[in-house]
């Protein structure tokens, strides 16, 4: 019996490609078509340009008007006890900056304020006024394509007066500080336009602005409306 | 012209817009002239909350400051206050106000307040007379006041009015 199944299977044709053995089947059948692979996703064109790409600046200029609020001092609390309650001024300001290695920019500034209080309509008004110069070094971050920070430290001078009959003394005085200031891309041609805000706080102590009184400051917390032109 | 020069003289004297005695700076207002407020002993002019404004400073060695000031009319009570600081004890007093107070000093600015009442024979002039003994030192600021103002008004230069 095992002689005879040998022998059959001896007779038997070997399988081949073309004709599989018996209860083999091709897989996939066919008949089978293989679903069409999803169309690619539509490729970038990667030659358009962004929108707003960040600008290397070689310089800044900026102009600002805003509010300074004025240092607390002893000689503040003679002037409130007298009836005066001076405690902010107008200002504006105006500034140059050369960026000289990497972000680091170096610059000037100029700036004047005006402070006035009046007890009452007929009471003689207290003046301040101010005309402040020095230098800074800013440190440039462009956080995104549209922003630019400025932020460093300040020295100067400031002369000041203060006056109640129209006829002040000057002081001039050391003035030192910092500042950050955070502009916003208004425009996309050179020169580039930003807008923002700059933070400082620059302190500026005096002596007595009269023979009486005490130490007075005429440093400030500045709050300003800031202009800045990117060259 | 002569006209015109009086019509300035005399609209400076009618300032309605005048500050009033309770306001800051009575003391830059009353002793306007050099002359106006007169010092004696260890008591000196000098400037004050500005170098614009009127300031004493009195002492030490005993010295003092009169002022002068008018009474008003209409008012029977009258008061005033000196902004004063320094050390040891100041005196104020007014014999017209029949009033005379001494108040201990300190290094901070404060107010000190003397009434009375206008005396029948003071005719409305008040003298304010503020002044140290000793040891004692004052920096006298400012003073203000309640049925009392500054002497009057004068014409430091045409068409300009000094307080």
């Amino acid at each position: 019996m095992l002689c005879v199944a040998l022998l059959l299977q001896a007779g038997a044709p070997p399988p081949t490609a073309a004709t599989p053995p018996v209860g083999w089947t091709d897989y996939p059948p066919p008949a089978w078509q293989a679903p069409a692979p999803p169309p690619p996703p539509p490729v970038e064109d990667e030659a358009r340009p962004e929108t707003k790409q960040r600008v290397e600046h070689t310089f800044l200029l900026r102009a600002g008007l805003g509010v300074g609020f004025l240092r607390p001092s002893a000689h503040d609390e003679v002037l409130e006890a007298d009836g005066y309650d001076l405690d902010s001024r107008a200002e504006l300001v105006l500034a140059g900056a050369g960026v000289v290695a990497g972000r680091v920019a170096l610059g000037a500034y100029v700036g004047i304020g005006r402070g006035t209080a009046s007890p009452s309509s007929e009471a003689p008004t207290l003046r301040q006024t101010v005309v402040r110069a020095g230098t800074e070094i800013s440190l440039v971050l462009q956080p995104s394509a549209t922003t630019t920070l400025l932020l460093g430290p300040e020295l100067g001078m400031l002369q000041g007066t203060l006056s109640v009959q129209g006829d002040g003394r000057s002081q001039t005085v050391l003035e030192y500080g910092g500042k950050l200031g955070a502009y916003f891309r208004v425009s996309d041609a050179p020169p580039v336009w930003y807008l923002g805000s700059t933070l400082g706080y620059t302190l500026a102590p005096a002596d007595p602005p009269g023979a009486l009184g005490r130490d007075y400051d005429y440093g400030a917390l500045h709050v300003d409306f800031t202009v800045v032109l990117g060259g | 012209m002569g006209l015109l020069l009086g019509v300035v003289v005399c609209s400076a004297c009618f300032d309605f817009h005048d500050a009033g005695p309770g306001d800051p700076r009575l003391l830059d207002r009353a002793c306007l002239g050099s002359d106006r407020c007169t010092t004696s002993g260890k008591a000196r002019r000098t400037t004050g909350i500005t170098a614009d404004s009127v300031g004493f400073e009195l002492g030490p060695g005993g010295g003092s400051v009169v002022i002068p000031l008018v009474a008003d009319s209409s008012s029977d009570e009258v008061s005033v206050e000196v902004l004063v600081a320094g050390s040891g004890k100041v005196d104020v007093s007014s014999s017209e106000l029949s009033a005379s107070d001494s108040f201990t000093l300190s290094e901070d600015y404060e107010w000190f307040q003397v009434g009375g009442a206008i005396s029948g024979s003071s005719s409305g002039s008040v003298k304010l007379r503020v002044g140290v003994t000793g040891d004692s030192r004052a920096e006298l600021l400012d003073i203000r006041a309640r049925g009392l103002d500054h002497a009057g008004c004068s014409v430091a230069a045409v068409g300009r009015r000094a307080h």
